[in-house]
C-alpha cells in the first residue's frame, strides 16, 4: 500500500468564513495502480492531490504514506519523502523558464546529490524515452504545450519515483496533445509506475483503471 | 552547484534586464560615492602618520593668561624646546619650525615666483619628520646649512634637471639648494615648498640671560618633542608647571600674567586642536557628516536592491515553488539568492571602480576633497581586496532579506497562481521606501540650508566695503618708505578713489598686542587685544562709520604711535562710558568706529583697535627686507582691467624687484569660507546621488506595481476612470510616504544643522525663520517621485482596457 488516508479533513479558514475543502477522506492506492479523481470545479481535488502529494498538510486526520504517518510532518521532512518518492505532473507545466529542458529534468537529480555521471545517463535515458533529446537545448518558451509538458512528464520521471501525481495534465493542452500525454501515462503505468490523477474530463480519466468521483469534498464512488 | 546558480542568475538578469540594469546602478553608484568618501575618510584619519615616528612626536602649545584674558597659540618660545629637552629626562629631542605664513618671492636667474608655504627648521628635522628625498643625503644636514625645496618647485624653475647647487634669492639673501624632496603628502598639517635650517643670525637665540627670560614671553615658533612612544600627555602638566616655576614666574609676577603648556600627538594635530595661531586645521564633524553621507548612500542602494527583490517575488513564486516541491530545501534557496545579491554587487564594484576612475580624473570632485585622493591609491592590493570584501558584504546585506523572504515562499505557490505578496511584506517595502526618502529629503534641507548659510555669510553687512576694494601687498621697507609717493601718484588717475596703508588684509587680522589699557575706573590693567596698524585715510576707504571722536589726522604727527581708534565692541566689554581720551599705552583713544567684521564670520567679534602705522625707522637692517604691509585701494567699478594694467606699470616703476601682487578683498574674503562651500558642493553632489538612487528604485517598483495591477487598471478604466485617475491612484500611496518622511527628515536636518554644520558659525542663519526650506525640500521629493511613477504607469494607464484583461 502507497497511500492509506483515514478522515482526512483539510479546512480553510479565513477571519469570517471557514472552508472545508475535504471532509473525513478514507483513501488508500496500491502499488501499479492508475487512479483517476474526478469531480466539478471545487470539488476538492487538486486539494486532495496536494495533500497526497505532501505539498499541503492536512487540518485533521491519519495520511500514511508507504507505512509512515506525515500528516503532522514539517516542510523540510515532506520535502525529503517528495524528492525520493514523487513525480509531479501540473495543468500548467510548472517548468522553470530560466532553465533549459535538459537542466529542468536533472533538477530532481540534483536536489536528490545523484552524481553528475549517474544524472546525465538517467536524463538522457528519459529524453530518448520521450523522444525529447532534440529538444534538450531548448527553453519552455520555446516549446509547444505538449512539448512543454512531455518535458514536464520527463522530469516527473527522471527519478524512477514511486508515485506520479497529475493534476489536470491535459488542462492546457489540445485534444491531440492530450492524447499524447495520457498515452505517455498509460503506457508508464504499464512499465510498472503508480499514477493518481486528477481530471474533470471523463475522455481523460477513461485511461486509468480505476476512478474516483469527489462532491464537496467527499468521496462519493469508488 | 555553483555553476547551476550562476546559470540561473545570469538568465535572469537577461530576462529582466531593467530591473538588473537599476539594481547594478543603484549599486555601482553607491560602491562609487562609498570608495571616494572612503579614501577621503582615510587619508583624512592618517594626518600626519605617514612619519615613522608619529607615534613619539608630539607638538607644544601653550596659553598665555594676563588679568584674566586667556589667549591659546600653537606657537611658542624660541628657546621653549632646547630647555625642555636639557631639563627634563622624558623629553627626548625637540624639533621646531618657524613658518612663514605670507607669500614669499624666490627668484632664479629670470624665474621668480611667489610661495604660499615655506619655512626654517632646527637642523635635525629630517631625522625626526620623514621627507621622500629625491636629491641630497639627509646626513649630510649635520655639517652644514640646508635649503630643501619640493619637487614641485624644483620643476618650476629647473624642469627636470637637478638643482643641488643651483642659486635662489628671496630679497637680499641668496643660498643655494643642497636638497630635493616629493612634494609633502596633502595630509600633513605641516606645508612647506621650502624648508631652510634655522642656524642663521635672524633665528639666533639670545645670550644673555634676561634676553632669554623675556623671549619666554614670546611665542615664535612651532614646537615638537620627541617623547617615548604613547607618552601618557597627562605627565606633561607636572613638567609645564616646573618650567613656569623655574623660568617664567618672576615675569609674570610683573606682567600679571601665567603661562602653561600641554602636548598635542602629532596624528591629533589637525583634527583635534583648537589653539590661535595655528596652521589651517580640519573640522572633525565634517568628518561624520561624510561618513553619515556614506552609509546614506550605502542604505538607500541596498534598501532599492531589497525592495526590488521583494517585489518580484510573485514572478519568482513558481520558480521557488516547484523547486521546493522537486525537493529543495530552504537552504540551498537562501544560498542561491544570496548568491544573486553577491553577484549583482560583484558586477556594480567593477562599474563602481570604473565610475571612481572617471569621477577622479574628469570631475572637480577630488579638487572638492582637497586633492586628497590620488589615482594611484585606487590599485594598492589592499585596497582592492577590501573593495571585494565590501562588495561581497554590500550584497550579503542587501540579499539576506530578498534571500529569506522568497525562500519562505510555500510550495503551493507555485500551483495557486501569482504570489500575493503579505501585508508584512508589504508594509516593510513601504517602510523601506520611507526610509529612503527619509534620506534624501534629509540631504536636500541640508544642502539648501547650506546654501541659505553660504548666501547670508556673503550678503551680511561687514561694517566696511568690501567691493572694487584692491589689495596690493608691498615688500620690504625700502618700498613701503615710499608710500606717500606712491599714493600721490596713483591718486592722479581717477579711477582710483582712495589709498590707505593697512599692516593685515581685513579678514586675516593675526596681531595681538599686550598693552596697558585703563579699564572702567581708569586704572590701567595689562590685557591683551587684537589691533591692526592703517594709514591715515584707511577708514574712509574702507566705508567704516565713525561713531564718535575722529580718524587718524594727515597733519598731527603725535597721531603716530599715541592716538588709537577702538571698536564699539571694545567700548562695551571695557565698559568705558567715555572712551574719548582713555589710555591705552602712553596713548589715547581718539575715536570709536562701529563694529566691523576684522575676521571670519566664524568668530565672534572682539575687542579691536586701530593705529597709526608707525614707519619703518629703527626697524634692522635684516628686518627691512622682510617687512610686508598692504596698501588697499578703493577703485572705481568701470574699466577695472585697465586700472589694473595701469597699477603694473606703476608699481614696476615703484618696486622693479617684486612682481605685481594684488588679490581683490571680496576675493580674498571668499578663501575665509571656502571650506564651507566645498562641503556644500559636496553635500550637494551626493544629495543629487541619493535621491537619483531613490529614484531609480521608486522607478522599478513603480513598472513592478503598475505590472501587477495591470488587471485592476483594465476593469477601473473599463469602468470610466480615466488616465489622470489611474496615476493618482498608483501614486497616492507613495505620495503619502513621502510626505511622512518629509516631517522626519525635516526633523533629523534641522537636528543635524543645528548642532552640526552651522555650529561654526558664530553669525548664522536663523532657522525657526526659514523653515520654508523643509516645505521646498519634501516638495522636491514628492515632486520627483510623483513624476517618477507617473512616467512609468502612463503607458499602462493609457493602454486599451482590453489588453490589460486578456494579461491573464
Amino acid at each position: 500500500m502507497i497511500i492509506e488516508t483515514s478522515d482526512l479533513t483539510k479546512v480553510y479558514r479565513t477571519e469570517e468564513v471557514e472552508t472545508t475543502a475535504l471532509d473525513t477522506i478514507d483513501f488508500h492506492l496500491e502499488e501499479g495502480q492508475f487512479v483517476s479523481v474526478m469531480g466539478p470545479s471545487g470539488c476538492g481535488k487538486s486539494t486532495l492531490l496536494h495533500i497526497l502529494g505532501m505539498i499541503d498538510n492536512p487540518s485533521e486526520g491519519s495520511y500514511r504514506f508507504l507505512g509512515e504517518e506525515v500528516s503532522k510532518y514539517s516542510e523540510s521532512k515532506r520535502a525529503a519523502i517528495r524528492k525520493a518518492n514523487l513525480g509531479f505532473v501540473f495543468q500548467s507545466f510548472n517548468l522553470i523558464d530560466e532553465l533549459t529542458v535538459y537542466e529542468n529534468i536533472e533538477l530532481p537529480l540534483i536536489y536528490n546529490k545523484t552524481p553528475s555521471h549517474e544524472r546525465k545517463e538517467k536524463v538522457e535515458k528519459v529524453l530518448e524515452k520521450l523522444d525529447m533529446e532534440h529538444r534538450s537545448k531548448h527553453f519552455p518558451r520555446q516549446l509547444s504545450g505538449g512539448q512543454q509538458q512531455r518535458a514536464a512528464v520527463a522530469r516527473s520521471i527522471v527519478n524512477e519515483p514511486n508515485l506520479i501525481l497529475a493534476d489536470e495534465p491535459t488542462g492546457n493542452l489540445d485534444s491531440k496533445n492530450g492524447h499524447d500525454v495520457m498515452k505517455m501515462l498509460a503506457k508508464l503505468n504499464e512499465e510498472g509506475t503508480t499514477i493518481l490523477m486528477v481530471t474533470h474530463s471523463e475522455e481523460m480519466a477513461g485511461y486509468a483503471g480505476s476512478v474516483i468521483q469527489l462532491l464537496d469534498g467527499k468521496i462519493v464512488t469508488q | 552547484m555553483a555553476s547551476s546558480f550562476l546559470k540561473t542568475t545570469l538568465r535572469n538578469l537577461y530576462r529582466e534586464k531593467m530591473y538588473a540594469m537599476i539594481n547594478i546602478a543603484g549599486l555601482s553608484l553607491a560602491i562609487a560615492c562609498c570608495l571616494i568618501l572612503g579614501l577621503y575618510l582615510r587619508s583624512q584619519l592618517t594626518y600626519d602618520k605617514h612619519n615613522t615616528k608619529y607615534k613619539q612626536i608630539y607638538r607644544v602649545v601653550n596659553e598665555l593668561n594676563i588679568s584674566g584674558k586667556i589667549d591659546t597659540f600653537a606657537i611658542t618660545p624660541q628657546l621653549l624646546g632646547q630647555m625642555l629637552t636639557e631639563e627634563y629626562a622624558d623629553v627626548k629631542g625637540f624639533v621646531r619650525f618657524f613658518i612663514i605664513n605670507q607669500k614669499v618671492l624666490f627668484r632664479s636667474g629670470d624665474k621668480a615666483f611667489y610661495w604660499d608655504s615655506s619655512a626654517f627648521a632646527s637642523k635635525n628635522v629630517f631625522d625626526v619628520f620623514d621627507h621622500d628625498f629625491i636629491y641630497g643625503d639627509p646626513k649630510s644636514v649635520k655639517n652644514e646649512r640646508f635649503v630643501a625645496v619640493s619637487e614641485s618647485f624644483a620643476r618650476k624653475y629647473w624642469g627636470n634637471e637637478n638643482p643641488i647647487g643651483k642659486a635662489i634669492t628671496s630679497e637680499n639673501f641668496t643660498a643655494k639648494i643642497t636638497h630635493v624632496f616629493a612634494d609633502l603628502p596633502e595630509n600633513s598639517h605641516l606645508r612647506y615648498d621650502v624648508l631652510q635650517s634655522d642656524d642663521i643670525p635672524f633665528f639666533n637665540d639670545p645670550e644673555d640671560a634676561n634676553q632669554r627670560r623675556q623671549s619666554l614671553w614670546n611665542p615664535r615658533f612651532h614646537t615638537y618633542l620627541l617623547m617615548q612612544e604613547d607618552y601618557d600627555i597627562r605627565k606633561f602638566k607636572d613638567i609645564s608647571d616646573s618650567f613656569f616655576e623655574r623660568h617664567m614666574a618672576d615675569l609674570g609676577k610683573a606682567y600679571k600674567a601665567t603661562w602653561r603648556a600641554w602636548l598635542q600627538p602629532l596624528a591629533d594635530i589637525h583634527y583635534n586642536s583648537d589653539v590661535g595661531y595655528d596652521q589651517p586645521t580640519g573640522i572633525k564633524h565634517y568628518l561624520y557628516g561624510f561618513t553619515a553621507v556614506a552609509i546614506f548612500i550605502l542604505l538607500v542602494a541596498c534598501i532599492n536592491y531589497m525592495n526590488l527583490a521583494t517585489a518580484r517575488a510573485s514572478k519568482r513564486a513558481k520558480e521557488v515553488g516547484m523547486r521546493k516541491i522537486l525537493g529543495s530545501g530552504r537552504t540551498r534557496l537562501i544560498l542561491q539568492f544570496m548568491g544573486e545579491a553577491i553577484f549583482f554587487s560583484l558586477v556594480a564594484l567593477v562599474f563602481g571602480y570604473i565610475l571612481v576612475q572617471l569621477a577622479l580624473t574628469q570631475t572637480p570632485i577630488n579638487e572638492l576633497l582637497g586633492n586628497s585622493i590620488a589615482l594611484k591609491d585606487l590599485n594598492e592590493p589592499r585596497l582592492l581586496l577590501g573593495m571585494l570584501a565590501f562588495s561581497l558584504v554590500l550584497g550579503l546585506m542587501s540579499g539576506i532579506y530578498p534571500a529569506l523572504y522568497l525562500s519562505s515562499i510555500a510550495p503551493l505557490s507555485a500551483l495557486v497562481g501569482s504570489h500575493k505578496a503579505g501585508k508584512g511584506s508589504l508594509r516593510l517595502r513601504e517602510m523601506l521606501v520611507l526610509i529612503q526618502f527619509i534620506i534624501s529629503v534629509t540631504v536636500i534641507a541640508c544642502t539648501l540650508l547650506m546654501v541659505l548659510q553660504m548666501r547670508y555669510v556673503s550678503r551680511l553687512p561687514l561694517g566696511f566695503d568690501k567691493e572694487n576694494r584692491l589689495i596690493v601687498t608691498l615688500r620690504t621697507a625700502d618700498v613701503i618708505d615710499k608710500v606717500p609717493t606712491i599714493k600721490k601718484e596713483l591718486l592722479k588717475n581717477s579711477s582710483i578713489l582712495g589709498v590707505s596703508l593697512c599692516g593685515d588684509v581685513i579678514g586675516k587680522i593675526e596681531g595681538l598686542m599686550g598693552a596697558q589699557i585703563d579699564n572702567k575706573d581708569g586704572v590701567p590693567e595689562i590685557m591683551t587685544v587684537k589691533f591692526m596698524q592703517v594709514g591715515n585715510d584707511f577708514i574712509d576707504v574702507m566705508g567704516i562709520a565713525l561713531k564718535e571722536g575722529r580718524d587718524f589726522s594727515k597733519r598731527l604727527l603725535t597721531d603716530v604711535g599715541n592716538s588709537y581708534i577702538v571698536n564699539e565692541t571694545m567700548v562695551k566689554k571695557m565698559g568705558w562710558d567715555q572712551p574719548l581720551g582713555k589710555h591705552i599705552q602712553s596713548g589715547k583713544v581718539i575715536g570709536v568706529v562701529k563694529d566691523f567684521h576684522y575676521d571670519s564670520l566664524k568668530n565672534n567679534l572682539d575687542s579691536f583697535v586701530l593705529l597709526r602705522f608707525s614707519g619703518t625707522q629703527g626697524i634692522s637692517a635684516q628686518n627691512r627686507q622682510l617687512m610686508i604691509q598692504y596698501l588697499v585701494l578703493n577703485i572705481a567699478a568701470e574699466d577695472i582691467f585697465r586700472t589694473l594694467s595701469f597699477l603694473e606699470e606703476k608699481f614696476a616703476e615703484f618696486d622693479p624687484k617684486h612682481p605685481f601682487e594684488f588679490e581683490f578683498l571680496d576675493d580674498s574674503l571668499n578663501k575665509l569660507y571656502l571650506d564651507e562651500k566645498q562641503q556644500m558642493e559636496l553635500i550637494g553632489i551626493f544629495a543629487a546621488v541619493c535621491i537619483f538612487i531613490s529614484c531609480m528604485g521608486l522607478f522599478g517598483l513603480a513598472a513592478f506595481t503598475t505590472e501587477q495591477r495591470t488587471k485592476e487598471i483594465g476593469i477601473r478604466k473599463v469602468l470610466g476612470s480615466s488616465t489622470w485617475q489611474i496615476i493618482t491612484m498608483l501614486a497616492r500611496r507613495i505620495l503619502l510616504l513621502v510626505f511622512g518622511g518629509a516631517v522626519i527628515a525635516s526633523l533629523m536636518a534641522y537636528f543635524a544643522m543645528d548642532e552640526w554644520w552651522l555650529i561654526d558659525f558664530s553669525y548664522r542663519i536663523n532657522l525657526n525663520m526659514n523653515l520654508w526650506v523643509f516645505l521646498v525640500s519634501a516638495a522636491v521629493a514628492a515632486a520627483v517621485a510623483f513624476i517618477t511613477v507617473a512616467l512609468q504607469s502612463y503607458k499602462t494607464a493609457q493602454a486599451n482596457p482590453i489588453n490589460a484583461l486578456r494579461y491573464e
